[in-house]
């Protein structure tokens, strides 16, 4: 049924994947019960906990709220510019966590703290749920609310009991993902002083490179996304929520705002302005600031083109690995296809400190020559992106169906020419999309970079990290405003496939 | 001339048979239309045929060519067969004029003359030369499917349900466009469909699949008139089912006494009435119980009966009624201009021969 080969690869694909996940797992039996009682059961871990948990609870919440209301409004009311509204709003996921928190605690320190980091991480993560639940409101067939109206529910209880439910994947499955984020966040909770497991980890095992503590709390924070992960899924039910029944659904009527649309227009001018206006402002003064003083053009450039050599690395490693894995569940569905294809997103729920920390611990312990080579980093790359490139391979593979390829067969084409003259064709700009997407994440990735670059190694992130470290705001600027600039396009394709619909 | 041989092919997936030894035959320049109902094998035999897979056992020639035997299998793209999947499949990063040409060796394709004369073959307009799939209609994505395969001048062209995403209106006429260019051409072809009007209307030769199995194969008018088994029957058009007693070339049961076709059974059998065979007169008259005696002693045509319910359809209707004399529905098929009335009292009598079967 399967091809050898193909299933050969991916078995490989997917173990290499699965490597950080081994390693704590592995690492938790041989540390034996006793000892890990000892590293996790202390008040700090508590502290941690209770931090984290406070984090990840409000930074879900508020994002569900805000990403909620913000796509509710642009999607299906007659407020003004909703065009104009829609790239704004999407727009703060091109500017990194770690730079919104740089242009606050730039600004004030103030920002430090709870309520803080909060506002900040919700800013910087909202889109996660705008975007996804945007989509979905467009493709809710308006049919359904319409015969809730004639069934005499008002407005307010038509969106909670027809909109909410038909809405509950997408809303889960974007507060999944910053709460995902939120438990991997590094730069930004560390620049705002918010201890939470992932500045923690780090901290332990830069500090003393103590990897036994390190080790468990990597561990606890894994065990954490699990439990996210599975929740998610618990809650999500196994209901139906597209569309019954054959025909296109006609689009939805705006719902009229009358006087509401000032304070609605207001609010969302705040979001913008707090969430792209602030850190776009700061970034722009210190870099007048810095300017003035000396602009290093030389480390500037070195940093760019060796961020942009680490991303095309590894955004074609990682578009190869997943190539094959996307080929396998697309075209041979079944249960070995999707258990291979599943077992590549566990990297979804593994924070790069993790990834890092794995595979650093495995690399000393099993080929310690890889150990600080550009290699490694490229592995982590690799593990850490491979959710996203195997999605938009898996879209790809699917632009090109097995009834193509039977009929160029049939019209005399060798194996090779079919997949040269139809599907290269056809899953290239997939293919391409995935890429760029794997490059940008790359270009602006920090934790793992830190971690494993090889010394000497300077990327836009690291340089940008360490001159915000010695309070350097000015001579940070211009690596932040790069980054922020390499990611745009990144963001562009990402609305632009949520426009096509979850 | 035959040219496509299959005899005994079989093919199993897992613990699925999907093939249970078929045995077809497509006579040169003809069209066969494979006819069953969905899940029966019939994509499968097609696909087999095609190259895109390899039967458990059995052969398969075209012409005089073994193309599968035991120790041979030639590849797909060597077997040079046309194949129409369904929806088309047009490949949609080329316009018309490049689908066209996709078969054809490089030198060709650059001419772009046969994309032209295959334009007009398939009666699509050569303004459409340049217009790229999406731009198309289904009809037309279909007609240029065709175009397709039969560019490379296959010496069979496969057509897998080319019609069925197709609308009612549309389907018609792409179909008769479909089918006279394989005409015109020549070319023999096997069309693959779960419609029976389709497959009686555009087929030379239909055939009956079922279960894995060719359950009759045969001239449409054959298939119709005298199907090999009651599921044939059934399957290839309405049937009224009335358990009678044949003895030599007459049936008597409920419809009064039938002419049966030769070769019918003997003794107690199941006939099949086709509902248009049977003619509804005008009410019966007054004397409901005199005409009753009447048609008991067969002294006059057709049995009394009592419409229940009409359904129109404007060019014809279909009649419930029930008979006076053993309370059995059958349903008729009417003229849309000579219509009873629900409650009405008429008389029922069959036109022409009836098929008689054993009695189950």
């Amino acid at each position: 049924m399967y091809p050898r080969p193909l299933l050969l690869a991916c078995v490989l694909v997917a173990l290499l994947a699965a490597v950080p996940l081994f390693f704590v797992v592995g690492y938790t039996i041989s540390v034996g019960w006793s000892e890990a009682w000892r590293l996790l059961v202390r008040p700090r871990v508590g502290e941690l906990l209770v931090n984290t948990t406070e984090l990840v609870a409000g930074g879900m919440a508020s994002s569900a709220v805000l990403g909620t209301a913000a796509a509710w409004l642009v999607e299906r009311t007659d407020l003004p510019g909703r065009r104009v509204w829609h790239v704004l709003l999407a727009a703060p996921l091109a500017v990194p966590a770690f730079v919104v928190s740089f242009g606050w605690v730039s600004l004030t320190s103030a920002a430090q703290g709870y309520p803080g980091a909060l506002l900040i991480v919700t800013l910087a993560y909202y889109p996660l749920v705008y975007l996804p639940v945007g989509a979905a409101l467009r493709g809710l067939d308006p049919a359904l609310e319409e015969s809730a109206r004639s069934l005499g529910l008002g407005p307010w209880r038509t969106f909670a009991r027809v909109v909410l439910p038909q809405l509950r994947p997408a809303l889960l499955g974007g507060a999944l993902l910053v709460g995902l984020h939120l438990l991997a966040e590094f730069g930004a909770l560390q620049m705002l002083r918010f201890p939470t497991f992932t500045t923690a980890i780090y901290d332990q095992y830069r500090s003393s490179f103590n990897s036994a503590a390190a080790n468990m709390l990597a561990g606890v924070l894994v065990l954490y996304c699990g439990v996210l992960v599975v929740a998610e899924l618990g809650l999500r039910g196994r209901h139906r929520y597209a569309r019954l029944g054959p025909g296109s659904s006609r689009p939805a009527v705006p719902a009229r705002l009358g006087w509401f649309a000032v304070p609605a227009l207001a609010g969302l001018g705040a979001v913008v302005l707090l969430a792209l206006g602030i850190p776009l402002a700061s970034i722009v003064r210190w870099l007048v600031v810095g300017t003035s003083t000396a602009f290093p053009a030389a480390d500037l450039a070195t940093a760019t083109v060796t961020a942009a050599g680490l991303g095309l690395a590894g955004a074609l490693t990682t578009v190869v690995l997943a190539l094959p894995v996307a080929w396998l569940a697309v075209r041979h569905p079944g249960r070995i296809g999707t258990l291979l294809e599943r077992s590549t997103y566990t990297a979804n729920a593994l924070p790069g400190i993790v990834v890092a920390l794995a595979l650093v611990t495995v690399s000393l312990r099993v080929l310690p020559a890889v150990y600080q080579t550009t290699a490694l980093l490229i592995a982590a790359y690799s593990i850490m992106f491979l959710p996203r490139a195997t999605v938009a391979l898996r879209a790809a593979v699917a632009q090109a169906p097995p009834v193509l390829d039977d009929v160029a067969r049939a019209l005399g084409l060798r194996p090779a020419r079919v997949w040269w003259r139809v599907t290269l064709p056809l899953i290239a700009p997939g293919v391409g999309a995935g890429a760029i997407l794997v490059f940008l994440a790359v270009v602006t990735e920090l934790t793992a970079t830190l971690l494993l670059s090889p010394t000497g190694t300077r990327t836009l992130a690291t340089e940008f990290w360490s001159n915000t470290n010695d309070i350097d705001y000015g001579a940070a600027a211009p690596y932040a405003g790069l980054m922020v600039l390499l990611s745009a396009p990144a963001t562009f394709l990402l609305t632009r496939s949520a426009r096509r619909g979850p | 001339m035959t040219a496509l041989t299959v005899s005994q092919v079989t093919k199993s997936f897992g613990a699925t048979t999907a093939l249970a030894g078929v045995d077809l035959q497509v006579p040169d320049g003809t069209v066969t239309a494979v006819l069953g109902p969905s899940g029966c094998g019939k994509t499968t035999l097609l696909r087999l045929v095609a190259g895109f897979g390899d039967p458990d056992g059995g052969t398969i020639d075209f012409g005089g060519e073994r193309v599968f035997g035991p120790g041979r299998s030639l590849p797909a793209q060597r077997r040079r067969v046309g194949y129409v999947p369904q929806e088309g499949a047009l490949f949609p990063h080329a316009d018309v004029t490049a689908n066209i040409g996709f078969g054809l060796p490089r030198a060709d394709r650059r001419a772009g003359r046969r994309a032209a004369e295959l334009l007009d073959l398939v009666g699509l307009d050569a303004s459409l030369a340049h217009r790229f799939p999406h731009q198309l209609s289904g009809g037309q994505q279909q007609r240029v499917a065709l175009a397709r395969a039969l560019a490379p001048r296959p010496s069979l062209v496969l057509l897998d349900e080319p019609f069925s995403s197709l609308d009612a209106a549309l389907r018609l006429s792409t179909a008769r466009a479909v089918v006279e260019a394989l005409r015109i051409n020549r070319t023999t072809a096997l069309l693959v469909t779960h419609d029976q009007n389709e497959a009686l209307s555009l087929a030379d030769q239909a055939a009956v699949m079922s279960a894995g199995r060719i359950v009759q194969a045969g001239p449409p008018q054959e298939i119709y008139r005298a199907p090999a088994s009651p599921v044939v029957a059934a399957f290839v058009g309405a049937a009224v089912f009335v358990p009678a007693v044949v003895t030599g070339r007459t049936a008597s049961c409920d419809l009064g006494e039938l002419a049966v076709r030769t070769g019918s059974v003997e003794g107690a059998a199941r006939l099949l009435v086709r509902p248009e065979q049977i003619r509804v007169d005008g009410a019966a008259d007054g004397g409901g119980a005199a005409a009753e005696e009447d048609a008991r002693d067969g002294g006059q045509a057709g049995v009394a009966a009592l419409v229940t319910a009409v359904s129109y359809f404007g060019h014809d209707a279909t009649v419930q009624l029930r008979l006076d004399g053993s309370g059995r529905t059958v349903t008729a098929r009417v003229p849309g201009n000579r219509l009873p009335e629900p409650g009405a009292r008429v008389r029922v009598a069959v036109d022409g021969p009836v098929t008689a079967f054993t009695a189950a």
